[in-house]
């Protein structure tokens, strides 16, 4: 049995019965597989599937933009397509808007009516992503709700909010630190997290994705 | 202002919520605005912009 | 009476510019369940049988006080049933019969039940 199994065979680690809503997924679950709708092995490799895409994949991406002009190009032309150049796979109609920061202006990505985010590159959202506080205020006050993430947008800096209100997803191109010209494609994906790729934070030297 | 038409048509997603599926197939458009157009008293810089995706129903075409 | 107004014009997701709290910045793993509600969603996407603008249809008919009051995930296996009930691809009473021994089974082995 591999490890993954072991994941979604044993519960989170706590000892307390499941909730409610557990209990309720549980019990939508099998009726519909009872009713052969769906099959307990499509929820499995659906599972395989949300596991298999996490933030790392948006980092290389972003790390081959960085270092390859004419594959950034692409990215910021037609985002989906350049992905797909990786072999990330989209599972549905969406396109893929990638936002370039540069000196004068940064970008942020939120979706003000739900929680539409570009999953196939960076996995699952945050939850503040995801609540109120983060979707209401994101595209009426953005530069206070960078500060709440310890970012500083100065005043000769302009700010765009790109809010997912259909079949668009957006991505945050993030710049490239100073100091990084000899790092290696590895070494500047690893500098690349999350949060900079939706905008909240800048990459930087002390602050990397862990080994 | 337009910043790019989406190719290729889609399916209006507002009639998709109703269990339509892949019904009219219109042009969606990533449109920029001005933040202190969009909210009054806009605390910020005034080249601050937002970008959000409408469907081609919800537009009218510019008069020349 | 206007100020119901915006309740009806305003759905309960619509919540762009309104005025909120401090962002609550911390970070945590999804439990188990929430991941496999996730994959229900997807596979029930996938298989056509609630696509998701049907599941985001579904979350804002919830009403306001649901939305407020549900985690992300508990909003949506609600919005689920409450779907497939609409659909009569489940009836009231095979879930509560089902939801009844799931939870005889779950006080036997609280580690819940995976696919």
């Amino acid at each position: 049995m591999s490890d993954h199994n072991h994941d979604h065979e044993v519960s989170d680690g706590s000892d307390d019965a499941p909730g409610y809503y557990e209990l309720l997924e549980i019990t939508v679950r099998e009726l519909l597989i009872e009713k052969q709708l769906i099959t307990a092995a499509e929820i499995r490799r659906q599972l395989d599937v949300l596991d298999s895409r996490t933030p790392a994949m948006g980092a290389r991406i972003v790390a081959r933009a960085w270092v390859d002009p004419a594959f950034k190009d692409r990215l910021l032309a037609d985002g989906r397509k350049a992905c797909e150049e990786f072999g990330v796979t989209f599972y549905d109609d969406t396109s893929l808007i990638v936002l370039e920061n540069t000196e004068t202006e940064h970008n942020l990505i939120c979706c003000t009516l739900c929680s539409c985010y570009p999953r196939p590159v960076l996995g699952l959202p945050p939850d503040w992503y995801k609540q109120k506080p983060y979707r209401a205020r994101a595209i009426s006050e953005p530069r206070k709700v960078l500060a709440e993430f310890g970012t500083i947008v100065p005043d000769d800096v302009s700010v765009r909010v790109g809010d997912s209100t259909a079949m668009m997803r957006f991505m945050v191109l993030p710049r490239r630190p100073e100091g990084t010209e000899s790092f290696r494609e590895e070494e500047l994906a690893a500098l690349v997290t999350r949060d900079t790729m939706i905008g909240v934070a800048h990459p930087s030297l002390n602050a990397r994705n862990p080994e | 202002m337009v910043a790019r038409v989406l190719q290729p048509t889609a399916v209006d997603n507002e009639v998709e919520g109703f269990g339509h599926n892949a019904g009219l197939r219109r042009h969606y458009y990533s449109i920029v605005f001005p933040m202190n157009e969009v909210w009054a008293g806009y605390e910020g810089q005034p080249s601050d912009r937002l970008q959000i995706e409408v469907f081609e129903s919800w537009l009218e075409g510019a008069k020349p | 009476m206007s100020n119901t107004r915006s309740l009806i014009e305003r759905l309960p997701n619509d919540i762009g510019g309104v005025p909120a709290a401090k962002i609550d910045t911390t970070d945590r793993e999804l439990e188990a369940w929430e991941k496999r509600c996730h994959a229900l969603a997807d596979v029930l996407d996938f298989r056509k049988l609630i696509n998701t603008e049907e599941k985001r249809c579904g979350v804002e008919a919830l009403g306001s006080d649901l939305v407020a009051k549900l985690s992300y995930y508990e909003r949506w296996i609600v919005a689920f049933a409450n779907i497939l009930l609409r659909k009569e691809v489940l009836t009231p009473t095979e879930i509560a019969l089902k939801l009844q021994e799931v939870q005889a089974r779950s006080q036997i082995h609280p580690a819940g039940t995976a696919p």
